[in-house]
Formats: structure tokens, sequence, C-alpha cells
């Protein structure tokens, strides 16, 4: 079943968040309004909007109410990814050419502020404390991780926990609030957001673990972007850190980061990742986190939503790029 | 209550901004933020004018502060090609973090002492300021009025807006020339000192950039002076650090007359 149909019953709001991502970028200033829908517009998985909307069938839903939530979430991950790539020094994203060499670094800077600035004025329209300290302290979360991202890059003396933290903070912090704000936003009882909270982290953190799996077995064409390429940038994931249990493979790596030239040697250390058993051990990882999300599902009332956080979580395991 | 003098509130409110900001990975590769003490100045001598309890003051300048910190640590990022210079990429790349953490702080106080409305206000401030930098840096105008006014909202929207958050239109008014002429004087300084300045160098071909930039001073000054006489009651570090800078620009004055 594609991803979509798992919650085709939220269409008419999904595409009403859709339209209101697309007014909040409108602003006087051309260039800003142009740089910030040439992201938008390249498309997207929306995970964000859809969890904080599922969330919000646990409690009073209201598409007036948690649109706020949905669309400061997808505003926030937004100016992430247009920060990102100055971070990355990334010419491409999604296929597309990023703001950052569209433009500069410099408009790419002003257009990630512009739309954090964004994401919090919609959010503030939710008026609930507890919502804006979750999300407040998330956000400083996720900088702290980009921080330890950089700290860890081209360092092969890492080891499993250090690689989780990292994740937790990048990735699985922001789908887990997404989940909890969209049950906060409808009044959703504290054991329910809760709930979904940790759903929403298990969720997350599988989701990352398969991007970093993807990196190594998906095509540059479905990635956007070169295979390998994470590793290329200096970032140790989980399949590398399984295949480097095997010293000669660990020379390998260090031998790559040193390189001038690289491409012949990522081919070949790809080629190893693949054969080691590494995405295979990786894949059990992200799956034991599938099974600790739907284990959390038998805790929340039965509902349209909790079946489709259910068959998402299932997707989350098995999705090609 | 411990009545502190607006000198020891500024070198407090500066000690615990420093606290915030010593992140201890990023320092070791980018500079030190520079905390703007004229704006840090200002804010405590609002606050303090409008009988803000002293425990009370970091709420609101440290957020505030933050958000400058944040805005001006962004303005460092450079837009050279690095190649492969992994150590001029490296600071790059905490330079965007290191802004994208104290905005986060920012948002984290604000919510921690529940003032969603001011979250609001500043975020708005926040819009414009870098919908005004985009203009300058872009150069999407050739009229100087609105060049100064571009420029005007990215130096003064912060401290405008809590203006706003508390109705204070005098202060507001007499914030705004204060920051808006310390920040005049100082990118004409760094233009004169050989430093970039896009928006100096946005008004070179627009005559004499000193002529343009004193007479929008001159009419700031007018209505700081207006504010030295009046009723509204100044703390004396303010009220020093205003007849500077009235100085300050009568001796720009000189020197363009003795030129």
């Amino acid at each position: 079943m594609k991803l979509k149909m798992m919650y085709a019953f939220l269409n008419t709001d999904i595409a009403l968040i859709e339209k209101e991502l697309e007014q909040s970028v409108q602003t006087n200033e051309p260039l800003i309004t142009e740089a910030s829908l040439h992201l938008l517009q390249a498309g997207g998985k929306r995970i964000r909007p859809v969890f904080v909307l599922l969330a919000g069938k646990f409690g009073e839903y209201n598409i007036e109410r948690v649109k706020y939530v949905a669309v400061a979430l997808e505003l926030i991950h937004m100016a992430s990814l247009v920060h990102d790539d100055v971070i990355d020094d990334a010419d491409k994203r999604r296929g597309k050419p990023t703001i950052k060499a569209k433009w500069d670094n410099r408009i790419a800077m002003y257009t990630g502020d512009y739309i954090f600035a964004r994401s919090l004025e919609m959010m503030a329209n939710i008026k609930n404390v507890e919502a804006h300290q979750i999300l407040s302290n998330t956000m400083v979360q996720l900088s702290l991780g980009e921080i330890e991202q950089i700290k860890d890059k081209y360092n092969l003396d890492q080891n499993l926990r250090t690689y989780l933290r990292r994740i937790r903070r990048k990735t699985a912090l922001l789908i887990a609030v997404s989940c909890q704000l969209g049950a906060i936003a409808t009044d959703a009882s504290k054991s329910v957001h809760k709930e979904l909270y940790r759903f929403g982290y298990y969720v997350g953190m599988a989701f990352q673990i398969t991007d970093d799996i993807l990196d190594f077995t998906s095509s540059a064409e479905q990635l956007g972007k070169p295979v390998g390429s994470d590793l290329l940038q200096g970032n140790i994931t989980l399949p590398v850190l399984f295949a480097m249990e095997n010293p000669a493979f660990r020379d390998k790596v260090e031998l790559l980061f040193t390189a001038e030239h690289k491409e012949a040697l990522i081919e070949d250390i790809i080629t190893y990742i693949k054969s080691s058993g590494a995405i295979e051990r990786s894949l059990n990882v992200s799956d034991q986190y599938l099974q600790k999300a739907i284990d959390v599902l038998d805790h929340l009332p039965d509902n349209k939503a909790k079946k489709a956080l259910y068959q998402i979580a299932k997707f989350v395991g098995k999705r090609k790029f | 209550m411990i009545v502190q003098n607006i000198y020891d509130t500024v070198a407090n409110m500066k000690e615990q901004l420093q606290v915030e900001l010593n992140h201890p990975y990023v320092k070791q590769f980018i500079h030190h933020p520079i905390i703007d003490e004229n704006k840090l100045l200002c804010i405590c001598s609002f606050l303090n004018g409008i009988s803000i309890e002293e425990r009370e003051m970091p709420q609101y300048t440290l957020p505030i502060m933050l958000v400058q910190i944040a805005l001006d640590t962004h303005d460092l990022v450079s837009i050279q090609p690095v190649g492969n210079n992994e150590s001029i990429l490296k600071e790059r790349q905490l330079t965007v973090l290191a802004g994208d953490y104290y905005s986060g702080l920012y948002y984290y106080y604000f919510s921690k002492s529940g003032q969603l409305e001011l979250i609001k206000e500043v975020a708005s401030a926040i819009k414009d300021i870098n919908v005004s930098k985009i203009k300058l840096y872009q150069s999407h105008t050739t009229d100087v009025d609105d060049m100064m006014l571009n420029f005007r909202t990215v130096e003064t929207a912060l401290v405008q807006c809590l203006c706003n958050y508390f109705k204070q239109e005098e202060w507001k008014e007499l914030l705004q020339q204060v920051l808006f002429i310390s920040s005049l004087l100082n990118e004409l300084r760094r233009h004169e000192e050989g430093k970039p300045s896009f928006l100096i160098e946005a008004l070179q071909n627009k005559g004499n950039v000193h002529d343009i930039v004193m007479s929008q001073v001159k009419e700031s000054t007018i209505v700081i002076e207006r504010y030295l006489q009046s009723q509204l009651v100044l703390n004396d570090q303010l009220t020093d650090y205003l007849y500077k800078l009235l100085n300050k620009h009568k001796h720009c004055k000189n020197v363009v007359g003795e030129g």
C-alpha cells in the first residue's frame, strides 16, 4: 500500500495544510517567497504534519486549531533543511538546486531565519504554555544534536550509543513532538500525548536508521544525491559502524577520509557494506524500534488514526526511498 | 528588595548572557559572539524605566539579546567557496549552528516564562528584519529613504517590539532613534576603517556617503535632544550615553566641515 493511502481519510486536511504552507511564505519580498516556494514545491513526505493530524485525532479534533501545529512543524523542518544545505555545502536537494546554490549562503541564512520565525508565529496561535515548552526544548536539542554531528564527523572512534544519541536529536525528537503536540493541540489526555510521544520517538529512530541504510542501498536517482554521500561527508552511520567491526574495513574508511580522489574508494566501501551483513543488522535495529512503536499503540484507544499509525510504522521499515 | 543601579543591572545581564553563549564545542571554532552593549543598555534602561522588577529583567533581556546575537551570528556566514578547506568549512558550519542554537534558546526562555504573546511579537520582528536584510543585500531599491527604512528595521525592530509589547510609545521613539544613529555611525566608522558595510556600499553611488548619513543622523538627534529635555525619566548611564552619541555626531560633522 502506498504511504498516502494509509491516511486517505485526511486528504482534505492535508490539502489545507499544503495551502497554508504556501500562504505562510508569501511576503512582500519576492525573493524570500520564491526561495521558500522553491523548497516547498520540491516535495517531501510531509511526514511531520501527517503525524500531527493523526495524533490530533486522539483528542477533540479541530483542523482550524491543529493546523497551526502541523504547519509550524513542517516550517521548522524546512528552515533546518535550508540551513543544512549551507552546512553541507550541498548544491542539490531532492534533485533540485538548493537555495544556497541558486542564490547564495547569505540568502539561504536569511530565508531559513525567516521561515523559522514564521513557524513560531504560527505556533504562537496555540495558547498552551506546555506545548511551547516542549517544542522550544526540542529546538535547543536539535541544534545541539547538529553541533554534535559536526563534532563527530570523521571520528572513527564512535560507538552505537553516540550514534543513537545523535539520531535521537537529529530526527526522532521532532517526529516525537509532532505526535505529542498534535494530541496536546486537541486537548487529548496527558497519558495519550505521552504515549504518542513515545510512538513518534521510536518511529523517528527507525526512520533515520532506514535513511542511513538507504544512503547505501538506493540509487543516486532515488536519493537525489550520490550513493554513500553521508559517509563522503564524514558521517559515520549505523551500517558503517557495524561494518567497521572488521579492522580492515575500518582502515579503508580512514583512507577514504584522507583521500583526494574518493570515487573509486567509495564504490569499494559500498560493495563491502552491502555484503558484510551490516545492512541486515541495521535493519534489525530499525525493526526493534518499530516493534516498540507498535507495542505503544496497544495502549491507545482504537480509531482510524491508530490504524494509520500502525500502517505507517510498518511502511517505515519497508520503504525504498 | 535590593535595588541595583543600572550599571550593575547591565553588567549582571551581560554576565548571564555570556553563560548562555558559552557552548564549549562551538567556542573552539568560532569567535565568541559580540554582545551589542548599546542595545543591552537600551533594553535594561527601558525595563528599568517602566519599573520592571530586577528579578524579572532576565526574562525579557536575555531572549531579546539572544535573538540579536543569533541574527548577528548568521550575518557572519561566509559566501566564498570553501573548496577542500575543512577548517573553513567547519567554522562556517558551526557559525550556522551557533546562530540556530541561540535562536532556539530565545524561544526556550520565552516559553519557560509563559510569554506567548512576546514569542509572536518577536517572531514577527525577526521576519521583518530578514526581509529588510535581503532588500539591503540585494540592493533592491535605489531610493535612499527606502534603504534607510530597511536599515532602521534591521537595527531597531527587536527593541521596538519590546516597547510595543509594553505599549510605551515614547520609549519606542527614543530608542529607535538612538539605535538608528549609533548603528549608522558604526557603519560609517567600519567603512572608514576599510571594513565591509553593505549599507555604505549600497549608498556609494547615491552621492557623498558622509553627507547622506549625517543628514539622517541630524534628524534623529533632534528627537533625542527633545527627549533629553522631556519629562521621560532616563537613568544616568543612558543619559551619559545619549550625550556621548550627540557629541560623536557633532565631532563627525566637524570632520566633514574641516574636510
